[in-house]
Protein backbone atom coordinates (compact mmCIF):
# COMPACT_ATOMS: atom_id res chain seq x y z
CA UNK A 1 0.00 0.00 0.00
CA UNK A 2 2.78 2.33 -1.14
CA UNK A 3 1.59 6.47 -2.26
CA UNK A 4 3.68 6.13 -5.00
CA UNK A 5 4.07 8.44 -7.53
CA UNK A 6 0.78 8.09 -9.24
CA UNK A 7 -0.95 11.17 -10.61
CA UNK A 8 -4.20 9.96 -11.10
CA UNK A 9 -6.92 11.28 -9.36
CA UNK A 10 -9.27 9.80 -6.31
CA UNK A 11 -11.90 9.28 -8.48
CA UNK A 12 -9.79 8.01 -11.08
CA UNK A 13 -8.32 5.77 -9.21
CA UNK A 14 -11.90 4.53 -7.43
CA UNK A 15 -12.85 4.31 -10.58
CA UNK A 16 -10.29 2.11 -12.06
CA UNK A 17 -10.70 -0.18 -8.99
CA UNK A 18 -14.12 -0.50 -9.60
CA UNK A 19 -13.30 -1.49 -13.35
CA UNK A 20 -10.73 -4.09 -11.84
CA UNK A 21 -7.47 -2.12 -11.41
CA UNK A 22 -5.97 -4.59 -8.95
CA UNK A 23 -3.37 -1.49 -7.59
CA UNK A 24 -5.79 1.18 -7.68
CA UNK A 25 -7.64 0.68 -4.08
CA UNK A 26 -4.32 0.79 -2.40
CA UNK A 27 -3.25 3.40 -4.12
CA UNK A 28 -6.27 5.67 -2.91
CA UNK A 29 -5.77 4.31 0.50
CA UNK A 30 -2.40 5.00 0.81
CA UNK A 31 -2.71 8.86 -0.19
CA UNK A 32 -5.20 9.19 2.76
CA UNK A 33 -4.35 6.57 5.09
CA UNK A 34 -2.22 8.78 7.64
CA UNK A 35 -5.83 11.24 8.16
CA UNK A 36 -7.57 8.42 8.28
CA UNK A 37 -5.76 6.55 10.76
CA UNK A 38 -5.60 9.94 13.34
CA UNK A 39 -9.60 9.91 13.22
CA UNK A 40 -10.13 6.52 14.03
CA UNK A 41 -7.21 6.54 16.75
CA UNK A 42 -9.38 9.06 18.27
CA UNK A 43 -12.72 8.04 17.46
CA UNK A 44 -11.88 4.01 19.00
CA UNK A 45 -9.67 5.61 22.16
CA UNK A 46 -6.70 3.24 21.18
CA UNK A 47 -4.57 2.01 18.47
CA UNK A 48 -5.61 -1.55 18.68
CA UNK A 49 -9.06 -0.72 18.23
CA UNK A 50 -8.18 2.02 15.58
CA UNK A 51 -6.63 -0.64 13.65
CA UNK A 52 -9.63 -3.11 14.00
CA UNK A 53 -12.33 -0.27 12.68
CA UNK A 54 -9.99 1.14 10.05
CA UNK A 55 -9.67 -2.66 8.65
CA UNK A 56 -13.35 -3.17 8.79
CA UNK A 57 -13.74 0.17 6.98
CA UNK A 58 -11.31 -0.33 4.04
CA UNK A 59 -13.05 -3.44 3.58
CA UNK A 60 -16.17 -2.20 3.65
CA UNK A 61 -14.96 0.89 1.00
CA UNK A 62 -13.23 -1.85 -1.26
CA UNK A 63 -16.38 -3.92 -1.60
CA UNK A 64 -18.66 -0.50 -2.01
CA UNK A 65 -16.52 1.29 -4.01
CA UNK A 66 -19.14 0.66 -7.20
CA UNK A 67 -21.88 2.60 -5.51
CA UNK A 68 -20.08 5.49 -5.12
CA UNK A 69 -22.03 8.06 -7.42
CA UNK A 70 -19.78 10.89 -7.16
CA UNK A 71 -22.28 12.83 -4.90
CA UNK A 72 -19.42 13.86 -3.03
CA UNK A 73 -16.27 13.99 -2.83
CA UNK A 74 -14.35 10.55 -2.77
CA UNK A 75 -11.90 11.81 0.50
CA UNK A 76 -15.52 12.27 2.07
CA UNK A 77 -17.08 9.28 0.70
CA UNK A 78 -13.66 7.31 1.89
CA UNK A 79 -13.97 9.30 5.66
CA UNK A 80 -17.96 8.16 6.13
CA UNK A 81 -17.12 4.80 5.68
CA UNK A 82 -13.76 4.43 7.98
CA UNK A 83 -15.64 6.49 10.58
CA UNK A 84 -19.16 4.23 10.28
CA UNK A 85 -17.36 1.37 10.09
CA UNK A 86 -15.43 2.46 13.88
CA UNK A 87 -18.65 3.48 15.17
CA UNK A 88 -20.37 0.52 13.91
CA UNK A 89 -17.69 -1.31 16.05
CA UNK A 90 -18.30 1.00 19.22
CA UNK A 91 -22.03 0.25 19.03
CA UNK A 92 -21.84 -3.40 18.63
CA UNK A 93 -19.18 -4.16 21.58
CA UNK A 94 -20.97 -4.71 24.55
CA UNK A 95 -18.01 -4.98 26.72
CA UNK A 96 -17.18 -1.62 27.69
CA UNK A 97 -14.02 -1.01 30.01
CA UNK A 98 -14.87 1.55 32.31
CA UNK A 99 -12.37 3.07 32.87
CA UNK A 100 -12.24 5.53 36.21
CA UNK A 101 -10.82 8.68 35.64
CA UNK A 102 -7.02 8.67 36.05
CA UNK A 103 -6.15 10.54 39.10
CA UNK A 104 -4.30 13.36 37.12
CA UNK A 105 -7.47 14.55 36.00
CA UNK A 106 -8.94 14.91 39.48
CA UNK A 107 -5.94 17.10 40.27
CA UNK A 108 -6.33 18.64 37.27
CA UNK A 109 -9.93 19.44 37.94
CA UNK A 110 -8.88 20.98 41.40
CA UNK A 111 -6.29 23.32 39.83
CA UNK A 112 -9.23 24.87 37.67
CA UNK A 113 -8.73 26.27 34.70
CA UNK A 114 -6.22 24.65 31.94
CA UNK A 115 -3.80 26.93 30.62
CA UNK A 116 -4.15 26.79 26.81
CA UNK A 117 -0.77 29.07 25.70
CA UNK A 118 1.68 27.35 23.57
CA UNK A 119 4.90 26.02 24.95
CA UNK A 120 7.50 28.25 25.35
CA UNK A 121 10.14 25.84 26.44
CA UNK A 122 10.22 22.36 27.51
CA UNK A 123 8.75 22.38 30.56
CA UNK A 124 5.88 23.73 28.97
CA UNK A 125 6.31 21.07 26.51
CA UNK A 126 6.06 18.30 28.72
CA UNK A 127 3.01 20.49 30.34
CA UNK A 128 1.51 20.44 27.04
CA UNK A 129 2.06 16.91 26.57
CA UNK A 130 0.19 15.74 29.80
CA UNK A 131 -2.71 18.37 28.66
CA UNK A 132 -3.15 16.27 25.23
CA UNK A 133 -3.61 12.98 27.23
CA UNK A 134 -5.56 14.53 29.74
CA UNK A 135 -8.02 15.49 26.99
CA UNK A 136 -7.92 12.43 24.99
CA UNK A 137 -8.76 10.56 28.05
CA UNK A 138 -11.49 12.69 28.87
CA UNK A 139 -12.79 12.47 24.76
CA UNK A 140 -12.34 9.03 24.77
CA UNK A 141 -15.36 8.76 27.90
CA UNK A 142 -18.10 10.52 25.75
CA UNK A 143 -20.59 8.91 24.06
CA UNK A 144 -19.55 7.64 20.34
CA UNK A 145 -21.53 10.06 18.38
CA UNK A 146 -20.13 13.36 19.91
CA UNK A 147 -16.80 11.57 20.50
CA UNK A 148 -16.63 11.42 16.35
CA UNK A 149 -18.51 14.85 16.13
CA UNK A 150 -15.55 16.22 17.78
CA UNK A 151 -13.10 14.08 16.02
CA UNK A 152 -14.03 15.18 12.68
CA UNK A 153 -15.12 19.03 13.29
CA UNK A 154 -13.07 19.92 16.14
CA UNK A 155 -9.19 17.97 15.71
CA UNK A 156 -9.44 17.78 12.50
CA UNK A 157 -10.90 21.01 11.25
CA UNK A 158 -14.04 20.00 8.60
CA UNK A 159 -16.62 21.96 8.38
CA UNK A 160 -19.88 21.13 9.70
CA UNK A 161 -21.46 20.38 6.62
CA UNK A 162 -18.69 18.08 5.73
CA UNK A 163 -18.74 16.01 9.25
CA UNK A 164 -22.27 15.46 8.51
CA UNK A 165 -22.02 13.93 5.25
CA UNK A 166 -19.01 11.68 6.61
CA UNK A 167 -21.42 11.03 9.34
CA UNK A 168 -24.29 10.83 7.37
CA UNK A 169 -26.67 12.90 9.29
CA UNK A 170 -27.97 16.11 9.02
CA UNK A 171 -25.97 19.34 10.15
CA UNK A 172 -27.88 20.15 12.82
CA UNK A 173 -27.54 16.73 14.03
CA UNK A 174 -23.46 17.46 13.94
CA UNK A 175 -23.81 20.57 15.54
CA UNK A 176 -26.03 19.30 18.65
CA UNK A 177 -23.37 16.22 18.70
CA UNK A 178 -20.55 18.95 19.09
CA UNK A 179 -21.98 21.38 21.74
CA UNK A 180 -23.22 18.26 23.87
CA UNK A 181 -19.69 16.48 23.48
CA UNK A 182 -17.88 20.21 24.40
CA UNK A 183 -20.13 20.75 27.47
CA UNK A 184 -19.29 16.76 28.57
CA UNK A 185 -15.88 17.08 27.53
CA UNK A 186 -15.33 20.55 29.73
CA UNK A 187 -16.74 18.69 32.83
CA UNK A 188 -14.33 16.14 32.82
CA UNK A 189 -11.68 18.60 32.41
CA UNK A 190 -12.59 20.35 35.26
CA UNK A 191 -13.55 23.61 33.61
CA UNK A 192 -17.18 24.37 34.96
CA UNK A 193 -18.07 24.69 38.16
CA UNK A 194 -19.79 21.24 40.21
CA UNK A 195 -23.57 21.79 39.74
CA UNK A 196 -25.32 22.00 43.38
CA UNK A 197 -27.64 19.26 44.20
CA UNK A 198 -31.51 20.28 43.87
CA UNK A 199 -32.44 20.92 47.62
CA UNK A 200 -29.15 21.10 49.05
CA UNK A 201 -27.84 24.84 50.49
CA UNK A 202 -25.57 26.87 48.74
CA UNK A 203 -21.86 26.96 50.62
CA UNK A 204 -20.83 29.33 52.86
CA UNK A 205 -23.37 31.08 55.52
CA UNK A 206 -26.49 32.04 54.99
CA UNK A 207 -27.94 35.28 53.41
CA UNK A 208 -28.65 37.40 56.16
CA UNK A 209 -32.80 37.58 56.61
CA UNK A 210 -34.31 41.01 56.01
CA UNK A 211 -35.13 43.34 58.88
CA UNK A 212 -39.03 42.82 60.18
CA UNK A 213 -40.99 46.25 59.09
CA UNK A 214 -44.04 46.28 61.91
CA UNK A 215 -47.04 46.90 60.43
CA UNK A 216 -47.80 49.72 62.90
CA UNK A 217 -45.40 52.49 63.47
CA UNK A 218 -43.60 52.38 67.00
CA UNK A 219 -43.09 55.91 68.52
CA UNK A 220 -40.26 56.19 71.26
CA UNK A 221 -40.19 53.83 74.12
CA UNK A 222 -42.52 55.67 76.89
CA UNK A 223 -40.70 57.16 80.13
CA UNK A 224 -39.43 54.93 82.79
CA UNK B 1 -24.91 7.44 28.34
CA UNK B 2 -26.72 7.89 25.47
CA UNK B 3 -26.78 10.49 22.85
CA UNK B 4 -30.07 12.38 24.81
CA UNK B 5 -28.29 13.36 28.19
CA UNK B 6 -29.44 16.56 28.85
CA UNK B 7 -27.05 19.10 30.45
CA UNK B 8 -28.46 22.02 32.14
CA UNK B 9 -25.15 23.99 31.99
CA UNK B 10 -23.69 25.55 28.58
CA UNK B 11 -20.44 26.63 27.77
CA UNK B 12 -19.35 30.58 27.46
CA UNK B 13 -17.76 32.13 23.77
CA UNK B 14 -14.93 31.61 26.24
CA UNK B 15 -14.65 28.30 26.86
CA UNK B 16 -15.96 26.95 24.10
CA UNK B 17 -13.24 28.55 22.17
CA UNK B 18 -10.46 27.46 25.00
CA UNK B 19 -12.03 23.83 24.57
CA UNK B 20 -12.07 23.50 20.94
CA UNK B 21 -8.45 24.85 21.30
CA UNK B 22 -7.67 22.38 23.19
CA UNK B 23 -9.39 19.43 21.55
CA UNK B 24 -7.10 20.48 17.97
CA UNK B 25 -3.90 20.37 19.92
CA UNK B 26 -4.57 16.83 20.83
CA UNK B 27 -5.08 16.33 17.38
CA UNK B 28 -3.51 12.19 16.63
CA UNK B 29 -0.49 13.16 13.99
CA UNK B 30 1.75 9.73 13.92
CA UNK B 31 1.49 8.25 11.11
CA UNK B 32 -0.04 5.11 10.42
CA UNK B 33 2.71 2.52 12.16
CA UNK B 34 4.17 0.19 9.93
CA UNK B 35 2.60 -2.87 11.72
CA UNK B 36 -0.68 -1.64 10.93
CA UNK B 37 0.23 -0.93 7.33
CA UNK B 38 1.77 -4.08 6.92
CA UNK B 39 -1.78 -5.63 8.45
CA UNK B 40 -3.74 -3.64 5.85
CA UNK B 41 -1.52 -4.68 2.84
CA UNK B 42 -2.78 -8.35 4.30
CA UNK B 43 -5.78 -7.19 3.93
CA UNK B 44 -6.22 -5.76 0.75
CA UNK B 45 -4.10 -8.67 -1.06
CA UNK B 46 -7.20 -10.85 0.60
CA UNK B 47 -9.91 -9.02 -0.86
CA UNK B 48 -8.21 -8.64 -4.02
CA UNK B 49 -8.05 -13.14 -4.02
CA UNK B 50 -11.66 -13.24 -2.58
CA UNK B 51 -13.22 -13.78 -6.16
CA UNK B 52 -10.93 -16.92 -6.69
CA UNK B 53 -11.85 -18.60 -3.45
CA UNK B 54 -15.56 -17.90 -3.51
CA UNK B 55 -15.43 -20.05 -6.46
CA UNK B 56 -14.37 -23.15 -4.99
CA UNK B 57 -17.22 -26.08 -5.41
CA UNK B 58 -17.91 -28.57 -2.14
CA UNK B 59 -18.97 -31.80 -3.71
CA UNK B 60 -22.54 -32.63 -1.86
CA UNK B 61 -21.18 -35.93 -0.49
CA UNK B 62 -18.39 -34.19 1.11
CA UNK B 63 -20.45 -30.97 2.86
CA UNK B 64 -22.64 -34.19 4.48
CA UNK B 65 -19.88 -35.98 5.99
CA UNK B 66 -18.15 -32.78 7.38
CA UNK B 67 -21.58 -31.64 8.44
CA UNK B 68 -21.80 -34.75 10.48
CA UNK B 69 -18.41 -34.66 12.08
CA UNK B 70 -18.98 -31.56 13.55
CA UNK B 71 -21.73 -33.17 15.59
CA UNK B 72 -21.14 -33.58 19.06
CA UNK B 73 -23.03 -35.28 22.07
CA UNK B 74 -22.80 -32.63 24.17
CA UNK B 75 -23.07 -29.76 21.63
CA UNK B 76 -26.55 -27.87 21.76
CA UNK B 77 -25.71 -26.80 18.24
CA UNK B 78 -28.13 -27.58 15.74
CA UNK B 79 -27.33 -28.29 11.81
CA UNK B 80 -29.46 -27.16 8.59
CA UNK B 81 -28.83 -29.39 6.04
CA UNK B 82 -28.17 -29.34 2.21
CA UNK B 83 -31.93 -28.23 0.70
CA UNK B 84 -33.15 -27.72 4.32
CA UNK B 85 -34.19 -31.71 4.55
CA UNK B 86 -32.12 -32.07 7.80
CA UNK B 87 -33.01 -30.25 10.94
CA UNK B 88 -31.80 -31.58 14.27
CA UNK B 89 -32.20 -29.85 18.06
CA UNK B 90 -30.73 -30.16 21.46
CA UNK B 91 -28.18 -32.92 20.36
CA UNK B 92 -27.30 -34.98 23.23
CA UNK B 93 -26.63 -38.62 22.84
CA UNK B 94 -30.05 -40.01 21.84
CA UNK B 95 -29.77 -36.54 19.35
CA UNK B 96 -26.67 -37.62 17.68
CA UNK B 97 -27.80 -41.10 16.98
CA UNK B 98 -30.76 -39.45 15.43
CA UNK B 99 -28.76 -37.61 13.12
CA UNK B 100 -26.72 -39.85 11.84
CA UNK B 101 -29.83 -42.18 11.26
CA UNK B 102 -31.27 -39.18 9.43
CA UNK B 103 -27.91 -38.65 7.47
CA UNK B 104 -27.70 -42.28 6.49
CA UNK B 105 -23.65 -41.91 7.11
CA UNK B 106 -21.75 -45.25 7.30
CA UNK B 107 -20.69 -45.10 10.90
CA UNK B 108 -16.71 -44.98 9.89
CA UNK B 109 -17.37 -41.18 9.01
CA UNK B 110 -19.37 -40.51 12.49
CA UNK B 111 -17.75 -37.67 14.51
CA UNK B 112 -14.85 -39.36 16.38
CA UNK B 113 -16.02 -38.23 19.84
CA UNK B 114 -19.32 -39.67 19.44
CA UNK B 115 -17.21 -43.20 20.58
CA UNK B 116 -17.25 -43.83 17.12
CA UNK B 117 -14.31 -46.01 15.38
CA UNK B 118 -13.87 -43.28 12.52
CA UNK B 119 -10.95 -43.60 10.26
CA UNK B 120 -10.07 -40.39 11.08
CA UNK B 121 -9.54 -40.60 15.07
CA UNK B 122 -6.52 -42.76 14.37
CA UNK B 123 -4.75 -40.25 12.23
CA UNK B 124 -5.83 -37.13 14.02
CA UNK B 125 -7.40 -35.12 10.95
CA UNK B 126 -10.85 -36.09 12.53
CA UNK B 127 -11.69 -33.22 14.06
CA UNK B 128 -12.86 -30.30 12.37
CA UNK B 129 -11.00 -27.23 11.53
CA UNK B 130 -12.02 -23.66 10.50
CA UNK B 131 -12.53 -24.38 6.87
CA UNK B 132 -15.24 -26.63 7.54
CA UNK B 133 -16.93 -23.82 9.49
CA UNK B 134 -17.77 -22.41 5.72
CA UNK B 135 -19.93 -25.55 4.22
CA UNK B 136 -22.44 -25.26 6.72
CA UNK B 137 -25.05 -23.22 8.55
CA UNK B 138 -25.36 -23.75 12.05
CA UNK B 139 -29.19 -23.07 13.78
CA UNK B 140 -28.67 -20.96 17.09
CA UNK B 141 -31.53 -20.41 18.94
CA UNK B 142 -32.64 -16.66 20.10
CA UNK B 143 -33.63 -18.45 24.26
CA UNK B 144 -30.30 -20.42 24.11
CA UNK B 145 -28.00 -17.39 22.47
CA UNK B 146 -25.22 -17.77 24.46
CA UNK B 147 -25.10 -21.87 25.15
CA UNK B 148 -25.37 -22.21 21.69
CA UNK B 149 -22.78 -19.74 20.62
CA UNK B 150 -20.17 -21.59 23.29
CA UNK B 151 -20.71 -24.78 21.95
CA UNK B 152 -20.55 -23.82 18.16
CA UNK B 153 -17.20 -22.19 19.04
CA UNK B 154 -16.13 -24.90 21.37
CA UNK B 155 -16.51 -27.43 18.42
CA UNK B 156 -14.33 -26.26 16.30
CA UNK B 157 -11.00 -25.81 17.36
CA UNK B 158 -9.39 -22.40 15.79
CA UNK B 159 -6.01 -20.98 15.15
CA UNK B 160 -5.34 -17.36 16.14
CA UNK B 161 -4.68 -16.63 12.61
CA UNK B 162 -9.01 -16.94 12.58
CA UNK B 163 -9.45 -14.23 14.98
CA UNK B 164 -7.73 -12.04 11.54
CA UNK B 165 -10.22 -12.60 9.24
CA UNK B 166 -12.49 -9.65 8.30
CA UNK B 167 -14.85 -11.91 6.18
CA UNK B 168 -15.62 -15.64 5.40
CA UNK B 169 -16.21 -17.00 1.72
CA UNK B 170 -19.97 -18.77 1.19
CA UNK B 171 -19.69 -22.33 -0.70
CA UNK B 172 -21.47 -22.07 -3.78
CA UNK B 173 -23.45 -24.49 -2.69
CA UNK B 174 -25.13 -22.31 0.29
CA UNK B 175 -25.54 -19.39 -1.49
CA UNK B 176 -29.25 -19.67 -1.01
CA UNK B 177 -28.65 -20.66 2.87
CA UNK B 178 -26.57 -17.52 4.25
CA UNK B 179 -25.49 -14.05 3.03
CA UNK B 180 -22.06 -12.80 2.00
CA UNK B 181 -20.91 -11.17 4.94
CA UNK B 182 -20.60 -7.95 5.63
CA UNK B 183 -18.26 -5.09 7.17
CA UNK B 184 -18.53 -6.59 10.09
CA UNK B 185 -14.50 -6.51 11.64
CA UNK B 186 -12.24 -8.83 12.19
CA UNK B 187 -13.08 -12.52 13.94
CA UNK B 188 -13.78 -15.92 13.28
CA UNK B 189 -17.23 -16.23 11.35
CA UNK B 190 -19.74 -18.35 11.22
CA UNK B 191 -22.41 -18.82 8.97
CA UNK B 192 -26.25 -19.77 11.46
CA UNK B 193 -29.74 -19.21 11.41
CA UNK B 194 -31.59 -17.45 13.69
CA UNK B 195 -35.06 -17.44 14.79
CA UNK B 196 -35.38 -18.93 10.96
CA UNK B 197 -33.01 -15.55 9.80
CA UNK B 198 -29.86 -15.78 8.14
CA UNK B 199 -26.95 -13.97 9.26
CA UNK B 200 -23.26 -14.91 10.81
CA UNK B 201 -21.60 -15.27 13.91
CA UNK B 202 -18.29 -13.63 14.55
CA UNK B 203 -16.18 -14.13 17.25
CA UNK B 204 -13.75 -11.59 18.32
CA UNK B 205 -9.91 -12.20 19.65
CA UNK B 206 -10.01 -13.79 22.60
CA UNK B 207 -9.03 -11.28 25.50
CA UNK B 208 -7.88 -12.52 28.75
CA UNK B 209 -10.72 -15.27 30.30
CA UNK B 210 -13.18 -13.45 27.96
CA UNK B 211 -14.40 -13.18 24.21
CA UNK B 212 -16.99 -11.18 22.56
CA UNK B 213 -19.66 -13.03 19.80
CA UNK B 214 -21.59 -10.54 18.10
CA UNK B 215 -24.37 -12.06 15.82
CA UNK B 216 -25.32 -9.96 12.47
CA UNK B 217 -28.10 -10.94 10.48
CA UNK B 218 -27.99 -10.64 6.67
CA UNK B 219 -28.67 -6.67 5.54
CA UNK B 220 -27.95 -5.83 8.61
CA UNK B 221 -24.62 -3.45 9.68
CA UNK B 222 -25.62 -3.84 13.45
CA UNK B 223 -24.90 -6.76 15.49
CA UNK B 224 -28.42 -7.85 16.15
CA UNK B 225 -26.74 -9.47 19.36
CA UNK B 226 -23.69 -9.19 21.24
CA UNK B 227 -22.61 -11.49 24.34
CA UNK B 228 -19.48 -11.82 25.92
CA UNK B 229 -18.53 -15.43 26.44
CA UNK B 230 -15.60 -17.04 28.99
CA UNK B 231 -13.35 -17.92 27.11
CA UNK B 232 -11.56 -21.25 28.95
Amino acid sequence: MSAGGDDRTDAELLSAHVAGDADAFGLLFARHRDRLWAIAVRTMGNPDDAADGLQDGLIAAYRRAGSFRGEAAVTTWLHRVVVNACLDRLRAAKVRRAEPLPDDLDEWRDRGSLATSGPVDPADEALADERRRLVVGALARLPAEQRAALVLVDMEGYSVAEAAEMLDCAAGTVKSRCSRGRVKLAELLGMLAPERDRGHASPGNPEPAPPVRSSRPRGPPAPE
Amino acid sequence: MSDRDEHDQTLTPEQEAQLRRLLADARHTDPMPTDVVARLDRVLAGLADEPARAAKVVRLADRRRTATRLLVAAAAVVILGVGGSQVVDGLGSAGMDAVTGAEEEPAADRDPLDGGNAPEANNGEGAPRDNDLRRFVAKVRPDSFADDATALRDRVPSSDSAYEQSGSPVDEELADEVCPTGAWGAGRYVAVRYAGDPGWIVFRRPQGDTQVADLFLCGSELARRSLTLPYP
